[in-house]
């Protein structure tokens, strides 16, 4: 096989690694503050994609500009998803929790399946069809501002959760909440903070996402599955475990598809993933950060 | 209660009265119309039950058949060969039908077409590709629709045309498929058509339908220097398919297997769009007496932008109408006789393009009809192929083949 074939997959899958990377930033934040597996995170992305969509066809708003609107918007979101559905659950055993944020993710596909209906749609902006050459290779201009805005984010998250005083009280309370609220921290400040992080994380993801993608009510799906795995991959919890994570995954799913025939190539992102579990079943990184 | 009763009786001759009425009548023709009216592809349904009903509102209005009105029997089969099969028993044993149609999905049309055979009733078949429906050696199942041999004929031929008039040869074809039944299916077809036609197959690329992304397998077909690709892809795919190779300065004629690519939703993709081609069965500048007013009457009457299936569905009405009025018999023996000989001459009947003449079927039950290849010209579909259907010039503008 040509190298080029093969250097153009490794481009491919870093590039793409930014934006799993910013939907699985938000969901090990939210397992490690709240110890809630977020079984809607991928019908969040997809609303904010749907609301990406309309901005962009009813006021011809450039979809990455959206994201002033988006972002906010899908923070209240999670603000809403907390403060009226997991914080009264926040006693029951932890199935309780995750069966609501199931049943919020079939909510929000029906209400958008009502609404929309089935139709696949896209948005066609000039960006979606701009690339930049460096001899044979491509670099798709969608792919690669999202990775730089995915990337960036993720590692911004980082260090705020890093070098901040929001970012190491955040900590405190993922370690011990209980000794947290002890010590004099506000939990309930840092919980009402981590989901609107991680939810409006999944706006960015979305005003990114949109110019590349086709929106149907399941498209939250695609990016579910691999979340979960870049999350488990870094490590339950681990920010810096989910960047790493999402280019491990990024690379494997790219590679695979033009390493392995046909569409086994699915398979190799997951071989990958329960190979590493098995070498270490705690993930890459231990730890908040 | 002198006024309770009298709505009493009221309501009992309303109810009662068309009914009596109705037994006054000469016995109903009835043939039972199987299709998704639920599931996947229940949109489809919706659209071909509108059209069978206006072709029978017509029918009924001019007179019905043999002098009997004809009335179509309904089911859902949710695209499940089990339901299908099901609903094929039920309409043939319970509702009496007298002949059966319908049906889409391949697997489907196969289930129904066991049940007509079992129960010697005609079943006419105007939507689904499989080769195998009329390759079974079944006696009962009549298709006006082309087999997907014929389709992958229709790509091959096209590209021969396109390449004498760009001057650039097309020889090397990459298959870009999806991994289910269809795509795997329509990749073999697209080998043996290769071989009959002297092409090379470079590159054989699978995905899995509804991928996101594409870039992998295009760039692959991009390596392997095809002058065109040949795929069996949904509508979706076949956008993000065409975008990934524009993105990739790859272009070349994208050519696959008629499954709603030629569909005004295509026109999201803006000016790529332009000049990209598809195969279909029918569309509505198709060069057939009476095209044009058809799909006219359907916008205007069913309010639906006019498409293959409808087409075909209208057709087939005619196409049975003719059958039961030859013997002036819409026993289902008679009939079936009808349809293995006849030459059906009604320009209704014949409203779906064919080859060499009127439509007829042929010993195996598969029509003589042709496939279209459609462009995207000005923000609509417009036939380009073959030269004596075609309603526009085709144009080589967006894609270059073979400008290596």
């Amino acid at each position: 096989m040509a190298y080029t074939v093969i250097a153009q997959a490794v481009i491919d899958g870093i590039l793409n690694a930014g934006i799993f990377g910013l939907a699985a930033v938000g969901l090990t934040l939210l397992f490690g503050v709240m110890r809630v597996v977020n079984f809607a995170h991928g019908e969040l992305l997809m609303v904010g994609m749907y609301i990406t969509f309309m901005l962009y066809s009813a006021m011809g708003l450039h979809p990455y500009l959206s994201a002033l609107v988006v972002v906010p918007a899908l923070a209240l979101l999670g603000i809403v998803l907390y403060r009226c559905l997991l914080k009264p659950l926040a006693a029951a055993p932890e199935t309780a929790q995750l069966l609501v944020t199931l049943g919020v993710s079939m909510v929000l596909q029906n209400v958008v399946l009502a609404v929309f209906g089935a139709d696949f749609r896209s948005i066609n902006v000039p960006v979606g069809s701009a690339a930049f050459r460096l001899g044979e290779m491509v670099f798709p201009a969608t792919r690669l501002y999202g990775f730089l805005v995915g990337m960036g984010a993720c590692i911004g998250l980082y260090l705020f959760l890093r070098h901040t005083d929001v970012g190491v009280v955040t900590r405190a309370a993922v370690q011990d909440r209980q000794a947290a609220a002890l010590s004099g921290i506000n939990v309930e400040k840092v919980l009402v903070i981590s989901a609107a992080i991680a939810i409006g994380l999944l706006g960015l993801a979305a005003a990114w996402l949109t110019p590349m993608v086709y929106l149907s009510p399941t498209v939250g799906h695609t990016y579910l599955l691999p979340s979960f795995i870049i999350v488990i991959l870094g490590g339950l919890g681990s920010v810096r475990g989910a960047i790493i994570g999402s280019v491990v995954y990024g690379l494997s799913q790219s590679l695979g598809a033009v390493l392995v025939p046909g569409s086994l190539g699915i398979l190799v992102p997951l071989i990958m993933f329960v190979t590493l579990l098995l070498m270490r079943p705690s993930g890459l990184f231990r730890g908040t950060v | 209660m002198q006024s309770v009763r009298r709505s009493l009786l009221a309501a009992v001759l309303a109810v009662g009265l068309p009914w009596l009425s109705g037994g006054a009548q000469a016995a109903p023709v009835k043939v039972g119309v199987i299709v998704p009216l639920s599931g996947m592809t229940s949109q489809i349904g919706v659209k071909v039950r509108a059209a069978y009903t206006l072709a029978q509102e017509e029918i009924n209005a001019a007179g019905g058949i043999n002098g009997e009105p004809l009335q179509f029997v309904f089911a859902d089969h949710q695209g499940r060969p089990d339901v299908g099969a099901r609903e094929a028993e039920r309409l043939v044993g319970q509702e009496k039908v007298q002949a059966l149609t319908g049906s889409y999905e391949s697997g489907v049309t196969l289930a129904v077409a066991q049940v007509a055979e079992r129960r010697k009733v005609p079943y006419l078949v105007p939507y689904s590709a499989a080769n195998r429906i009329t390759e079974s050696g079944l006696k009962y199942t009549f298709r006006t629709r082309p087999p997907s041999r014929v389709w992958v004929d229709a790509m091959f031929q096209y590209l021969a045309t396109a390449a004498q008039q760009s001057g650039k040869p097309i020889e090397k074809i990459a298959i870009l498929s999806e991994d289910g039944a269809y795509g795997q299916g329509t990749a073999e077809d697209i080998k043996k058509a290769a071989a009959k036609y002297n092409k090379q197959i470079v590159a054989t690329e699978t995905f899995h339908g509804g991928a996101q992304d594409l870039t992998a397998q295009i760039n692959k077909i991009r390596a392997s220097g095809a002058d065109a690709v040949l795929a069996a892809s949904y509508l979706n795919d076949t956008m993000k398919a065409l975008q990934t190779m524009n993105i990739l300065q790859y272009k070349r004629p994208y050519l696959t297997l008629g499954t709603g690519e030629v569909d005004p939703g295509f026109f999201q993709l803006g000016e790529l769009a332009e000049n990209q081609v598809g195969t279909t069965a029918w569309l509505a500048d198709v060069k057939l007496p009476g095209a044009a007013e058809l799909a006219a009457k359907v916008k205007d009457k069913l309010k639906l932008d006019i498409n293959d299936d409808i087409a075909y569905a209208y057709a087939v009405t005619y196409l049975y109408k003719e059958a039961a009025e030859v013997e002036k018999s819409s026993a289902p023996d008679i009939v079936r006789k009808v349809l293995a000989s006849h030459t059906f001459t009604s320009e209704r009947a014949n409203l779906v393009p064919r080859q060499g003449g009127p439509l007829k079927f042929d010993e195996n039950g598969q029509a003589n009809t042709v496939i279209l290849v459609g462009q995207a010209q000005g923000g609509s579909w417009v036939t380009v192929w073959p030269p004596d259907l075609a309603g526009a010039p085709n144009k080589t503008g967006q894609w270059v083949p073979g400008n290596r």
